[in-house]
């Protein structure tokens, strides 16, 4: 039977409409990187973002630190204002450089804009728990010039990290080396 | 015929007049009570309990109630909607429904969907989860789900109660007047015949109405729509339940009475009807709170000398009445005696059997003041009070009046006896409104086990994490719907979240809405109006909330829609 060259045309499209859909939302996400490391380590990560909303501008990223993380330092970033909101620790923690009584909770880069074409990456130095195998998730909200980008979903215990429509960055620990 | 002057027709105009009056007022209070349906059978426990997880499958499942009942719909569904046992599996064994399983159940989360009729015949409704195994996800994080539902028949239940005050009043006064043309009054023949028709008329709208007291009631058993009562699936659902074949039982009988009233020249024509007549009456006694209060040996006799006794004084006054207008004095002077005499004997029968069933039912002395059936029950006995001072004027005044020749008697004679009769169906207004409510025997036994129930409202407490949201379903019918939401953290603090979003499922039909804002209020909850719920069936309700602005918090609950 011969396929006309209109629907073999319908069917490209539609295909690479497909296609296109689908690697678009991996890379929508926003992203730590990167994303393994030894536990009880000093490391430095960034977040990537690279979209927007829907097309809009990236004004501003809001970043909570799970709990566990120390001496979380944010980076330094041109055209970008820095907020640090710290958090008292109801107990405090044991350290090599004495006893910590509070510790970073939020961290905000207010500025930019960053355009939807453009990725960039908010760079974060901290001291990580002492704890092998878990998972820590660093809850981000992007704010655009209209719209919002909440990426605070945490798969439950049978769920897929990829399944969510807006995951939370996460740092795999690893044993240490 | 009998020219009707205009004189004759103004009493009739006000007589009309009262009777409406008397049922606007009945209207009301019926109204009134059946609004806030509370349902009299009440469900004390479920085996297994509600959100257990057991680690083997159930042999059955029970659900323990406070007294008998009769399972109308009892499903068992798994987790995705899908039917495991249907209606004949579930079986009544006492107080207890007891659901069959033919298989063993496997792993996974289970919701039973019950609805029962109680011996009353008032309907209650709800569901319970449990799982084998495993719970599935959503329930692991809801903690307590208990789906809860107060009896679901709304408009139907105040229809059943008005229908029953004429189908209660003409039965009366139709076995009533046969028996006092039959054992008072018996005049030669032609001149009964006039008193005949209105106790023919009473018999076929007491036929009328409890037909259609019958096809009401399937109405609160199903639940549908108007154009359903057509149906004869919602008859047969009718006559399933007490109040369904006390009635049709009433309307056989009435039927046979109706013959009777038709072959009364015969011999033995005055027997059949008078007999019809009491068959009628005693089938009352099939249904209603006395025949499941205990000790039943007690409440049903009770219960049926009560109801002879008020049909015999209701249905005297009819002839009465008419007789009062026409007979020659000295003959309505001895018939007035005759039944005088009678009715001494009645009223007290009439007292005592309302006494025994008012102390069967009012459990408490105290609960005359504090309850609503307590509250009708004394201004039924005020009634019955006023009432008897009447009756005691009509026999110490009248009748001497009557005897020395006075005819002037004669017209106060007769409105004494439309007073009674007015007072008396004001009377059974009120016991139909009594039918409608929770006597204090059963209010007793709901304590403690009654889920939250308003109106026909669903009332979840769900669980996630930290967080415990409220979730109210308005009127939990398919079609428009309120959903309400309002969070509180686990010290009990309401919270004010800045976000909610709503989420429906209905796995079965596979019907998904897809994620929709809800309104936020001042106060700090959630509302969404909407027609989301289009269909009945279990429905996955998920509430998504952002908390603060780093927290969204997810809350997963199944109800029913009916």
């Amino acid at each position: 039977m011969r396929i006309s060259l209109l629907t073999s045309a319908f069917v490209a499209v539609a295909a690479l409409a497909g296609l296109s859909g689908g690697l678009g939302d991996a890379q929508a996400h926003v992203t730590a990187d990167p994303n393994e490391a030894a536990a009880d380590s000093w490391f430095r990560t960034a977040l990537r973002v690279s979209h927007g909303c829907e097309g809009s501008d990236t004004l501003a990223v809001k970043v909570k630190l799970p709990e566990g993380v120390s001496f979380v330092k944010p980076q330094m970033k041109a055209g970008w204002e820095i907020t640090v909101t710290m958090r008292e620790l109801e107990t405090p923690r044991e350290s090599p450089y004495g006893e910590i009584t509070e510790v970073v909770d939020e961290i905000e880069w207010r500025g930019g804009p960053l355009p939807d074409p453009y990725f960039d990456e908010f760079g974060i130095a901290m001291k990580l728990p002492d704890a092998v195998g878990e998972t820590l998730y660093f809850r981000t909200v992007q704010e655009c010039a209209e719209g919002t980008h909440r990426w605070i979903s945490i798969p439950g215990p049978d769920e897929n990290w990829g399944d969510l429509d807006e995951p939370a960055p996460f740092i795999r620990l690893t044993p240490g080396s | 015929m009998v020219a009707v002057d205009t004189w004759d027709l103004a009493v009739r105009l006000r007589r009309i007049a009262c009777a409406l009056a008397a049922l606007l007022a009945a209207t009301v209070t019926i109204s009134g009570f059946s609004g806030s349906v509370a349902a009299h059978a009440v469900l004390l426990e479920t085996q297994p309990e509600n959100a257990a997880i057991l680690d083997d499958p159930p042999e059955r499942l029970v659900l323990i109630f406070n007294e008998p009942v009769k399972p109308l719909a009892v499903r068992v569904l798994d987790a995705g909607g899908m039917e495991v046992t249907g209606p004949e599996a579930a079986r009544a064994v006492d107080s207890r429904i007891e659901i069959a399983l033919s298989s063993p159940l496997a792993r996974g989360g289970y919701i039973v969907s019950w609805r029962v009729s109680s011996t009353d015949s008032h309907i209650i409704g709800g569901s319970y989860l449990f799982a084998v195994g495993n719970a599935p996800d959503h329930w692991r994080e809801a903690g307590e789900t208990q789906t809860a539902r107060a009896g679901a028949d709304g408009w139907w239940s105040l229809a059943t109660g008005l229908i029953r005050i004429p189908f209660l009043a003409s039965l009366f006064i139709a076995a009533g007047s046969v028996w006092f043309l039959a054992l008072i009054s018996p005049a030669p023949r032609p001149s009964q015949a006039a008193l005949l028709r209105p106790a023919r008329i009473a018999g076929v709208t007491a036929i009328g109405s409890g037909l259609l007291l019958i096809a009401v009631q399937g109405g609160a058993v199903l639940t549908p729509a108007l154009s359903g009562l057509a149906d004869p699936q919602v008859w047969r659902a009718s006559l399933a339940t007490p109040l369904g074949m006390s009635a049709l039982a009433a309307v056989a009988a009435l039927a046979a009475m109706q013959l009777g009233l038709h072959l009364w020249d015969r011999r033995f024509g005055p027997g059949l009807a008078s007999l019809a007549a009491l068959a009628a009456t005693v089938s009352l006694t099939l249904t209603g709170h006395a025949v499941v209060a205990e000790p039943r040996v007690l409440s049903t006799p009770a219960l049926g000398v009560h109801a002879v006794a008020v049909a015999f004084w209701l249905g005297a006054l009819v002839p009465l009445h008419a007789m009062a207008r026409s007979e020659p004095l000295p003959k309505l002077a001895a018939v007035l005696q005759k039944f005088s005499g009678l009715a001494v004997v009645v009223v007290a029968v009439l007292a005592v059997a309302g006494l025994i069933l008012a102390a069967v039912q009012v459990a408490h002395p105290l609960a005359l003041v504090t309850t609503p059936y307590g509250g009708l029950l004394l201004a039924k006995v005020a009634l019955v009070v006023a009432l008897l001072a009447i009756a005691l004027a009509n026999k110490r005044r009248h009748l001497p009046a009557l005897l020395s020749g006075n005819e002037g008697a004669r017209a106060r004679l007769r409105r004494n006896v439309r007073w009674e009769a007015a007072i008396i169906l004001a009377v059974i207004a009120f016991t139909a409104g009594l039918g409608q409510t929770t006597p204090p025997r059963a209010l007793a036994q709901q304590e403690g086990a009654a889920p939250n129930r308003t109106g026909s409202a669903i009332k979840l407490a769900s669980g996630s994490g930290d967080y415990r949201a409220s979730i109210t379903i308005d009127p939990a019918r398919p079609g428009r719907n309120e959903v309400t939401v309002s969070i509180r953290d686990s010290d009990g603090n309401a919270l004010q979240p800045l976000s909610a979003q709503l989420r429906l499922h209905h796995p079965a039909l596979s019907l998904e809405t897809g994620q929709r804002a809800m309104e936020r209020r001042p106060d700090g909850r959630f509302v969404l109006d909407g027609s989301g719920l289009s269909v009945p069936g279990v429905w996955r309700i998920g509430v998504e909330v952002l908390v603060t602005e780093f927290e969204n918090v997810r809350f997963n609950e199944t109800i029913e829609i009916e």
